[in-house]
This record gives C-alpha cells, structure tokens and sequence, in this order.
C-alpha cells in the first residue's frame, strides 16, 4: 500500500516541475547569459529545423569548437557533502532528522554542475490535519501552491542516433527515435482537497488521472538540405533561401501504454463504520507483442525553412509530422485494485489486435539579427512536444568583451532572467552567465551562475 | 495491502512531505470517535465513606500511517466534561488511558491524564475542564496508525449518601505536533 501511494504522491509533487529542468538546462554560460537563446547555428536549430544542417557557421558568429563548463557547483556540493561521507550524509540519509526530501528533489532538478548563488527556499511550512471520526480537512499552508492546477508530467522526443551518407543536399540516413510521455491530472476532488483544503467527503473517489507512453525504434530517413535561393550577398555569403525536409519510415521496436485513473474512494464513514477507504485503480495498458515478429510502423516527416538576409536570419522547421505508427500485435491488459483478494490485479482485456500511436510534433521558430556594431539579438520558440518555451536574448560585444542578456518564459508560464559577460583572447573564451529558474519546490526563483570555457 | 488503510490520510501525508523541515501538525477530534457509541459517557454510583473508580469502553482512534520513524514533538490534550450528578456529594476525577492495544489501556503504564478532582453535590452538573499534555513513551503512540482510548473516573465519596451521576464528555481533542520524518 505504503510504495503505492507513495509512488502516486512523488508523482503528485515531483513530476510537475520536471520538465522545466530538463527543457532549459545548457553547459554553455553564454546561453544561459541569454535567457537560453543560442544565437549561434547549433544545438536546438540543427534539430529541430532540418534546412539548418545547409546552412554553413556563421565566420567570426561565435560558434564554438567546444564548450567545457567549470563545474563550480560540483565543488561546493562535494565540499559540503564529501564523497567518502555520503553514507551518513543527512541530505542521502531517510533516516536522518535531516533528511529533507524536497531538498534531495531540488538538488536533481537542479543538478549542481554550476553555482548555485542564490538557492531557492525549501517549502518549511507546517501541514496541518484535522482528523475526526468522519472528519478530514488537510491544510498544506504554502506548501498548496505545489498541486498542479492542470495536468503535469514529463515527455519530449529523443534521436538516439543518426549515422549515414549524403551528397548534393541528400542525405540517407538510419535515426534512433524514443519518444516518451508521461501526464496526470488530479480530479476536482482530489484537487480541491489538497489544494483549497476542501473536507474531504463520504462515499466519493479521489484520483488521478494518468496516462503513460514509450515507444522507441529507428527510422530509416531520406533528407535533403540546400539553399535554393541565394540572397543579395551572393553565393559566397550566407544570405539566401534555404529549405530542408525529411521522410522518414519509423520502425517501432517496443512501446508501452497505461492509461486510466487511481486512487481510493471513502466509504460511508471516514474512519469508522462498515465502508473504509478503499483504493481504486483502473487501468488499461498497452503494449507489443514481440518486436522480432513485427515493428510499429509508420511514415513521417520534417520540414525546414531559413532565410538569411544580411544580418538578419529568421527560420522555422518542425519534425515527426504525420508520424503515426501502427502496430500490428498488441496485448491489451486491465490493471484494476481486487478488493477481494486486496491487492491489484491484472486481466487480459484482447490480444494480437492492432493499435496505434502517435510521435509529436516538435517544432522551432528562430530569429536573430546581427548588427554591424557588435550587437547581436535573437529568440526562439521551442516546442519539444510538450509545452512551449520562449527565449529572447542578446550579446554585445566590445573588443574582446561580451555583454549578454536575456529573458525567457519557462513551460510553467513562469518569466525567466538572464544575464552575463565574457571575455575572448583568440582561440580562448572564458564567459560567465546568470540565470533565474523555477525549477524548485518554491514560488521564489533561484539564481545559478554558469561558468564555462570555449575553444574556438 | 489492507483495504482498510485510511489511504486518504496516507496520501495527504506524504503530500505533506512537501513541507521539508516543516511539522504535520494533527488536530485529533477524539471526542467524534467516541461519541453515540457509549464510550463518551461513564456512569458512577460512589458508596458512602469509599472510593471507587468506573470506566467506559476503550475506542480505537485511527491516525494516519507512516509516521513510524516520525518525532512526537508533542502531544497537547484538551477537552471540556460535564458532571451530571443526581445524589450525594463528593469529588470526581478524570483520568484518560492510551495504549496501543485496548486490554493496554487497563495497565497503569497507559495514564495519560489525572485530572485533579471536581467537587460535585446533589442534583447538579458540574463542569470539568481537561487540559493535559502527554510525555515521554505515552508520545511514541502517536506514530502508530492507531491507538486505544479508555476514560475513567475516579470518585472519592466522603459522605453517607451515595454519589451517583454520570461523567459526559462534550469535546476530546488532541493536537500531535510531529517532525515530518515520513520515509
């Protein structure tokens, strides 16, 4: 019972910030200078916006060969926790009065690679019961800001690998995909209970809603990029109209789905009488066969856009379109909560039937104008198929110096800041960054500092 | 898995992890647990010159699980009585028991209270105030999913009438001040 709810509580709180870490975070001070905006043709552009892999780094644009982050927060963290001590670390330790798990929670999300110089406060607040035969009123103080209003999770698009060969634009390929997705939602009653610390009430069910899927294969890919209008600067410069487009044939290996509610209904009493709580759980869960008899299969597709015009470049490119995969063998099982036998069970619903599954569409939209006086700025909206995040930022340079700023709103809706400067002697950068997040169990922002060394 | 885990209460108390160094904090209405079903009311009937105690049935009381390796920081008692005498006078007084077990409640070792006692006489109700906090093992109770109430009363009769009424309880509250130490 207890790893039960226990994995429905961690997932209650820990998943809805998850997915602000894993969307923002850069080993590279001069992004993270700038709100996350990369002004340079890399990271981001090349993956998400196929025309990008024709369009050559910009002379002199700042790309670097390598980036190596200083990892000053690594320092401090095995400076306050010693390696040879974990063992007893308070922070590892459940046993320990110490032992605060929103702290062990924060210090994942915000994995301590940089600084960390303004930490964001750990909800301390006390949590309140009102216990009483048929009484139960939870008041979670601050702390209520925590459960999610909408759904929440995790998920995104992963291209494991992409080998092949190309010439004249084309390019044949094999591409790893995973795709994974996991969401919830608490029902209005569950919600208002823990939220606006509503009685709880007999004979009703508290659940969440949640739906899980995975599914990862390769895809055989057939790509072309190439400027199919140069610009005003002719064919020796960048400028001009770039398109870029793929068709890929999706090979599903496995993939598994769950989906449906969990939770526990109250009985006529709270805590007395003929009628306890009792756990709920109703579920369907999908999955293939055996993959050596038969793949998910089916088409898909990206499409890219850049248009370089003199200091100005603007582009778009969205991926996995159309991408639908059928799978041919599926098993499909209940996962129910037996009140009889008390304990969850499983039944087999149909078998060998076919079913389907969809990849996102992800997609990116860039703009960046260079201006001849060492002043650079840009944004982008990122949509890794599960919110969308906004950065806009700047740099200007002066001589050797950079000055960078920069804002951004996070996939919680949340206003982020940043803000940084470096320094350049020839093949040698050392830049700094600061940047704001929510990454953490608070209303308040933290601050990290970056540091980062690039080789040009 | 026991279907009759309150596991209501377990989900909002591991949600209350969400409150770091923060306490749980439980206002335990015993008296809702109690009342109707005879355990709120004790009867006594004091023979002259003697003293003599009377008691009502011990009730189980559910908190919320998990709390095994929880500090009690502390453990406030509060509550009100009436003492609904009928003849004679004397001295009424108020003791409550925990223990984990309901025969538990019968040792000695299970005093959680010992109200000093009210002067009570002929046809009258007298109130009571209860007001305790517990100490030492009495605490550790409180991480358990459950625990056992008794209340009994202690009646000195100095008179040659016999005292006779009953002690009714109106409210029994606890307030449970626990570090959140849940995992």
């Amino acid at each position: 019972m207890r790893t039960g709810v226990v994995a429905l509580a961690l997932a209650l709180v820990f998943l809805a910030p998850l997915r602000a870490a894993r969307a923002q975070f850069s080993f590279d001070a001069r992004r993270i200078g700038m709100g996350g905006v990369s002004l340079t043709r890399d990271g981001n552009l090349r993956r998400y916006n196929a025309a990008y892999r024709a369009v050559k780094d910009r002379a002199a644009s700042g790309n670097a060969k390598m980036t190596i982050p200083i990892p000053l927060g690594l320092i401090q963290f095995f400076k306050d926790h010693p390696i040879n001590q974990l063992g007893d670390d308070p922070m590892f330790d459940p046993k320990s009065p110490q032992f605060n798990p929103i702290q062990l929670l924060n210090t994942v999300l915000n994995l301590p690679i940089f600084l960390e110089v303004k930490k964001a406060p750990t909800p301390t607040n006390d949590v309140e019961f009102t216990v009483g035969k048929n009484q139960l009123i939870v008041d979670l103080g601050a702390a209520q800001v925590l459960i999610p209003e909408d759904q929440f999770g995790i998920g995104g698009s992963s291209r494991l690998l992409d080998m092949g060969i190309g010439a004249m634009g084309f390019r044949f390929s094999v591409q790893g995909f995973e795709n994974h997705d996991l969401g919830f939602f608490l029902d209005d009653s569950l919600r208002t209970f823990l939220k606006e610390g509503h009685p709880a009430r007999n004979n009703t069910t508290y659940d969440v809603v949640g739906e899980a899927l995975v599914q990862a294969g390769f895809a055989p890919t057939l790509s072309f990029s190439g400027r199919v209008l140069p610009g005003a600067g002719g064919k020796d410069s960048d400028d001009g109209l770039y398109l870029g487009g793929a068709v890929r044939s999706y090979y599903g290996v496995t993939y598994y789905r769950a989906v449906g509610p969990g939770g526990f209904t109250t009985g006529d009493t709270l805590f007395a009488g003929p009628n306890p709580v009792t756990p709920f759980l109703d579920a369907l869960t999908y999955r293939d066969n055996d993959p050596k008899k038969s793949f998910g299969r089916g088409l898909g597709g990206d499409v890219g856009i850049v248009f370089i015009s003199g200091p100005l470049e603007v582009g778009f490119g969205a991926n996995d379109i159309g991408a639908e995969l059928t799978w041919k063998d599926t098993k499909v099982q209940a996962v129910y909560f037996d009140t009889t036998l008390d304990k969850v069970a499983d039944s087999l619903v149909v078998n060998n039937i076919e079913t389907k599954t969809k990849i996102p569409v992800t997609y990116i939209a860039n703009a960046a104008f260079r201006m001849g006086t060492g002043t650079t700025v840009g944004g982008d909206i990122v949509n890794n198929g599960r919110g969308t995040v906004i950065h806009v930022g700047g740099e200007q340079r002066f001589g050797p110096l950079a000055v960078r700023g920069g804002v951004s709103r996070d996939q919680r809706k949340k206003m982020q800041f940043g803000w940084g400067g470096g320094v350049r002697f020839g093949p040698l950068g050392l830049d700094v960054g600061f940047w704001t997040h929510s990454n953490s169990f608070a209303d308040k922002r933290g601050v990290t500092m970056a540091t980062s060394i690039s080789l040009y | 898995m026991k279907a009759t885990t309150p596991a209501l209460l377990l989900a909002a108390a591991l949600l209350s992890t969400a409150c770091g160094e923060g306490r749980a904090i439980f206002n335990v209405d015993v008296y809702s647990f109690m009342a109707g079903t005879g355990s709120d009311t004790v009867p006594y009937a004091i023979p002259p010159a003697t003293s003599a105690t009377a008691s009502s049935p011990a009730k189980e009381i559910n908190l919320p699980p998990g709390f095994g390796s929880s500090v009690i920081d502390s453990v406030h008692i509060t509550g009100t009585a009436n003492l609904v005498n009928t003849a004679g006078t004397g001295t009424i007084g108020f003791r409550m028991y925990l223990d984990s077990t309901s025969a538990g409640t019968l040792n000695p070792s299970a005093l959680a209270i010992n109200l000093t006692p009210v002067n009570v006489s002929g046809n009258a109700t007298a109130p009571m105030t209860i007001v305790g906090d517990l100490s030492g093992a009495l605490k550790t109770l409180f991480t358990r999913s459950s625990l056992w109430v008794r209340v009994e009363i202690i009646g000195n009769n100095p008179g040659a009438v016999p005292v006779t009424g009953n002690m009714v309880l109106t409210a029994l509250q606890l307030r449970v001040v626990i570090q959140d130490k849940l995992f």
